[in-house]
């Protein structure tokens, strides 16, 4: 049981990583950073706990796994145990065994898995188009244009990623006209990404003018404190000798080429 | 394993024992993989400790890297302990930090690409070709379609951006789609007959 006092630590928490975060907008600085590095040290833990609890369910508590006298579970563990020898120089050709099972189970499953969803799926999708009816757009003016448009727009787009032959003539048009196609689709897929952001960005704003606790604490009175020590950082840091030579990034060499 | 896997999906029916195993064999991966990510949790660390023994760059912050890790391990270790199935994200703790600390700094970093994004927009869609004019108006018939203020402007918007989504979109999304699975067959075909080799890392 979390108690319910460790909810405004959070709501402090949230509070100032928000703005150090967003402080990065004006310029790095070493509350941004230390946030940034704090993230990486939380979404590594958190992957390998979401790694753990799936190995774990898989091996022990699914229908007839070990929990249930069901030891055949115990060998994917054993060979799982072979990715250490990743540490050792003498025995490192172990390591790649674990490495090639996954590879080859994963290269199979891609196999089948691409082959169904993301080959045949789309081309039957495709060729099954109603040609007749309104279309997706009610108001269109051709009946099943909206499919016609489809068609088109995969079998050009499709000849664009076609090198075999130069991009001349008959095949020229086709992919210029799939080159539109794809320019659609990547201001649509942008759209959808600011679209995305910005909701996240709202959620954020939202999370800073309406959280509370206990009716005394509300998250927003923190953000002027917040922003006053993103200030009193940087102007510290602007104030301070230049760093020693190994914190300084080693300069890009330019390439002879 | 995986000519295994190909040759026990396509023939062998559901139910028989070649179908069976290679769905053993499927979820076995969950098993094989939870180690790897634990090398890599721990090449993280030693990374972090390296930099901070060298004084590497942004060393300061390597501390803070490592501290983050260790209290979350213990966090995990503590759900570990005291969940019934002994499992590390479904304990309480472990979840409520994920939930009200991990997720206010995730949920910031990726809105930070709302601002970014507005200067990268301003790169690419700048009227110098059919193709960056297609990918401007798109894009913005897309966001006046999406947002609330699209609808209040003109109520044609969103039904553009409707179709925008389920035609010319499609098309082209189809099209990568078909694209991106033949090279997937192609590598993984490659990868069985041994051609590709990369994943087995270096040779020592």
């Amino acid at each position: 049981m979390i108690p319910p006092e460790l909810d405004l630590f959070a709501a402090i928490f949230g509070v100032f990583v928000t703005i150090f975060i967003y402080s990065f907008l004006w310029k790095e600085n070493p509350l941004s950073r230390a946030v940034e590095h704090l993230f990486i040290g939380l979404a590594a833990v958190f992957t390998l706990a979401f790694m753990y609890d799936a190995a774990l369910t898989q091996a022990f508590w699914g229908t007839e796994r070990i929990a249930e006298g069901n030891f055949i579970w115990v060998i994917p563990i054993l060979i799982s145990l072979m990715y250490f020898f990743f540490f050792s120089k003498k025995y490192f050709f172990l390591y790649r065994y674990p490495v090639s099972i996954v590879a080859g189970i994963m290269a199979g499953m891609m196999i089948t898995g691409m082959i169904q969803s993301n080959f045949i799926a789309q081309i039957e999708s495709t060729v099954t188009l109603p040609l007749v009816g309104t279309g997706v757009w009610e108001g269109w003016p051709l009946p099943g244009l909206d499919s016609i448009i489809i068609i088109i727009g995969v079998i050009t787009a499709l000849s664009f990623f076609f090198f075999t032959w130069e991009h001349k003539g008959a095949l020229g048009i086709s992919t210029r006209i799939g080159r539109y196609f794809l320019m659609a689709t990547f201001g649509a897929a942008y759209g959808g990404t600011v679209m995305a952001r910005m909701s996240l960005f709202i959620g954020r704003l939202r999370f800073l003018y309406e959280t509370s606790y206990a009716d005394w604490f509300w998250a927003w009175y923190l953000v002027p404190i917040a922003v006053l020590c993103v200030i009193i950082v940087a102007v510290w840091q602007r104030s301070r000798p230049t760093p020693p030579e190994s914190e300084i990034p080693p300069k890009k060499q330019k390439s002879k080429d | 394993m995986g000519i295994t896997m190909v040759i026990a999906t396509y023939f062998f029916a559901p139910g028989t024992a070649e179908r069976d195993a290679s769905a053993l064999l499927t979820a076995s991966v969950d098993i094989l993989v939870v180690t790897a990510g634990l090398i890599g949790l721990i090449v993280l660390l030693r990374h972090h400790t390296r930099n901070i023994s060298r004084r590497g760059r942004y060393w300061k912050y390597s501390i803070v890297t490592i501290i983050g890790v260790i209290l979350y391990l213990i966090v995990g270790l503590y759900g570990v302990a005291t969940h019934e199935q002994h499992l590390m994200y479904a304990s309480d703790l472990f979840s409520w930090v994920y939930n009200n600390l991990y997720v206010h700094m995730d949920m910031t970093i990726f809105s930070l690409l709302a601002f970014f994004i507005a200067s990268a927009a301003y790169r690419a869609f700048r009227l110098r070709s059919l193709e960056a004019s297609i990918l401007l108006i798109v894009g913005s018939l897309m966001l006046l379609g999406r947002a609330p203020i699209g609808g209040v402007i003109w109520e044609g918007f969103p039904e553009i951006a409707t179709w925008l989504l389920n035609v010319p979109n499609t098309a082209g999304n189809r099209a990568i789609t078909l694209s991106v699975a033949i090279g997937a067959i192609l590598l993984a075909i490659r990868q069985l007959i041994g051609v590709e080799r990369g994943y087995l890392g270096p040779e020592r």
